[in-house]
């Protein structure tokens, strides 16, 4: 079995109990609480998992998030060597094609991880935000593919960008994301998209490490919530 | 093991954030896995890109010049090629004939140009708010403006005929109308222009546009100094350039550019227009962004009318904020979406092993009364 969580009282690392009231002017012992409580390391190192997660389905998640890190890190290269080097530089071209492929293999992983979650309810237990996040991650994920297409100073990037303004002003968007501003799309990649991508993938994987994956309709019983914490009289003097 | 059932949670609010799996579990480590799938990953990343590479093609259609990988569309690439598209194009520019010129915001003022939904133009709303931030008059920033400043100077024919054409009339200032942009002389000329370069009998070369005496006024003069500009590289000069800074902005290239008919050919060599499934495609058999595969197929509804319909690009973006953003978002909270596992219940197969082992093999049926997803709540 898992490590038995731990009895309700103080952390003996935090000296918290989790049930620190919030307070605008010393946030800090609520938010060491919070962490405590909704993230122990038990929950985000463990070295168990339920058994019905042995299935190559329940690898699609962390396939995914491992080509995102080699995108990241082939973008990083070619980031180094500036936004059209990899046109004429061998090297250069090697590492925009291990980012393209990256990339295919990102979404495909994910959408095999999309349709399966949805199939197995994933949502069940709880876990509203998870999918949710999951949700976002796929949107912001497209958006900076999309952004990543129209910075490449090519034909290509020229005709993505001239064909997709039309929806974009049509909705009124392309008022404030021209597309076609091949200098707006190189910062929203490499740094917006790509900040707002990782923040929500974070939230994801967290909430995913927090309530782990919803059990099998039907195996509901088996999962537990673990015991609440006691409220301390003394909670909110501690420091 | 006995039939595990559904215990409606009480409290959920007070529920604590962490659960635990009471039930089989077996040994792995979340390090290890992490470590060998970026590994796993970054090998099958690296052996697509040794055998496939990845797309830079640069500019192919049947008939053109050999094109080094990456090359991106320019006027001088376009009037070498097709000094007549580019020709008639710049003409239609004057006269604001052509598809820029018609755009309304957040390019132009062009009444009636921004697509609506039941009364409603997002674009014209937008641009209340922000004004006209793309602001292109085509006939000065795509023609008038940059003859004036490349050629104008150091050619006096050149420089007498824009001033003759200027005196005639129009509106130059930006974003202006199309339909202000040419005076009814200037229409004139420009009307008379474009039907003669459209002529069989007219002649091309990068640098000239041969056709009969006709009643054009200035015009030639300026459409044949436009092509010596785009000849030479300079107009892509003048469409990189800015008055201050140096910058990356491409947007006043590639709307001219869209205007004329070589562009499209390109396109639709490589299988990237639009009605070959568009933006997720990528040139030849590469794959694209196949995950927008709902936007591009959007274009292709019959319903949607995507040959007549002036709104349609509103109606698709209005469709995929529904389908695209809206019920992958809330589909757990859905009724009937969020039924869809249980009518195709492939969670049985998926989880096969897990009711075998419990003894079990039918899962046991859901509460009826329980629905399957509970609003999100902030974690407690």
């Amino acid at each position: 079995m898992s490590i038995p969580p731990p009895s309700p009282g103080r952390d003996p690392v935090t000296a918290t109990t989790g049930t620190e009231p919030f307070s605008w002017v010393r946030p800090s012992p609520w938010l060491r609480g919070y962490l405590v409580r909704n993230f122990p390391l038990r929950k985000l190192l463990p070295d168990r998992e339920p058994a019905y997660v042995s299935s190559v389905l329940y690898t699609m998640g962390v396939l995914t998030l491992a080509a995102l890190i080699v995108t990241i890190l082939s973008g990083t290269v070619i980031a180094l060597g500036g936004v059209s080097f990899w046109h004429t530089n061998t090297f250069g071209a090697f590492m925009n094609s291990i980012h393209f492929w990256g990339v295919q293999a990102m979404f495909l992983f994910m959408a095999v991880h999309f349709i399966t979650t949805f199939f197995t309810m994933s949502w069940r237990g709880g876990r509203g935000w998870t999918w949710i996040t999951g949700v976002l991650a796929f949107i912001v994920s497209i958006l900076t593919a999309f952004t990543g297409f129209l910075m490449m100073t090519n034909w290509d990037s020229q005709w993505i960008g001239q064909q997709a303004k039309d929806a974009f002003n049509a909705i009124g968007i392309g008022a404030v994301w021209n597309v076609m501003n091949a200098g707006q799309q190189f910062t929203l990649h490499v740094v917006v998209t790509v900040a707002v991508l990782l923040f929500i993938v974070s939230a994801h994987i967290g909430l995913i490490r927090r309530r782990g994956v919803a059990p099998p309709p039907g195996a509901e019983a088996l999962e537990v919530p673990d015991a609440p914490a006691q409220p301390s009289v003394s909670a909110s003097n501690r420091g | 093991m006995a039939t595990p059932t559904h215990e409606p949670t009480k409290a959920r609010a007070k529920r604590h954030p962490v659960a635990t799996w009471q039930g089989p579990e077996r040994r792995f480590d979340l390090i290890t896995e992490g470590t060998v799938a970026v590994a796993a990953v970054a090998l099958l990343c690296i052996l697509a890109a040794s055998l496939w590479g990845s797309p830079d093609g640069g500019l192919t259609y049947p008939g053109a010049p050999a094109s080094p990988p990456g090359q991106a569309f320019s006027a001088r690439y376009w009037d070498t090629n097709d000094p007549s598209d580019l020709a008639q194009t710049a003409v239609q520019e004057l006269l604001g004939g052509s598809k820029t010129a018609g755009y309304g915001p957040p390019f132009n003022t062009t009444s009636g140009a921004s697509q609506e939904f039941i009364g409603i133009h997002p674009a014209d709303i937008a641009k209340s708010i922000f004004g006209l931030t793309l602001p292109i008059n085509t006939a000065d920033d795509f023609v008038l403006a940059p003859v004036s400043r490349l050629v104008a100077p150091f050619d006096s024919a050149v420089a007498l005929a824009v001033r003759q054409y200027k005196q005639a009339g129009g509106d130059l200032s930006p974003g202006a109308s199309a339909d202000q942009l040419a005076s009814a002389r200037q229409a004139t000329w420009l009307n008379n222009y474009a039907k003669a370069l459209g002529a069989s009998g007219a002649r091309f070369t990068p640098i000239t546009a041969t056709v009969p005496p006709g009643d054009y006024g200035p015009v030639p003069v300026i459409i044949q100094a436009e092509q010596r500009i785009a000849s030479n590289g300079s107009l892509d000069g003048y469409f990189q350039g800015s008055d201050q800074q140096l910058t990356t902005d491409t947007t006043m290239g590639t709307m001219f550019f869209g205007d004329g008919t070589l562009w499209g050919t390109v396109a639709t060599a490589q299988g990237v227009a639009g009605d070959q499934w568009g933006v997720m495609n990528e040139l030849w058999d590469y794959p694209g962004q196949v995950w927008l595969w709902l936007y591009a197929g959007m274009y292709q509804i019959p319903a949607l009318n995507p040959s007549g319909n002036a709104n349609l690009d509103l109606d698709v973006g209005l469709l995929m904020i529904l389908f695209g953003f809206l019920l992958p978002m809330f589909a757990p909270w859905i009724p009937g979406v969020n039924r869809i596992p249980r009518w195709i219940p492939l969670y049985k197969i998926i989880y096969r092993d897990h009711y075998r082992s419990t003894g079990d093999r039918r899962p046991p049926a859901h509460a009826p009364n329980k629905p399957d997803a509970e609003p999100p709540s902030h974690a407690t």
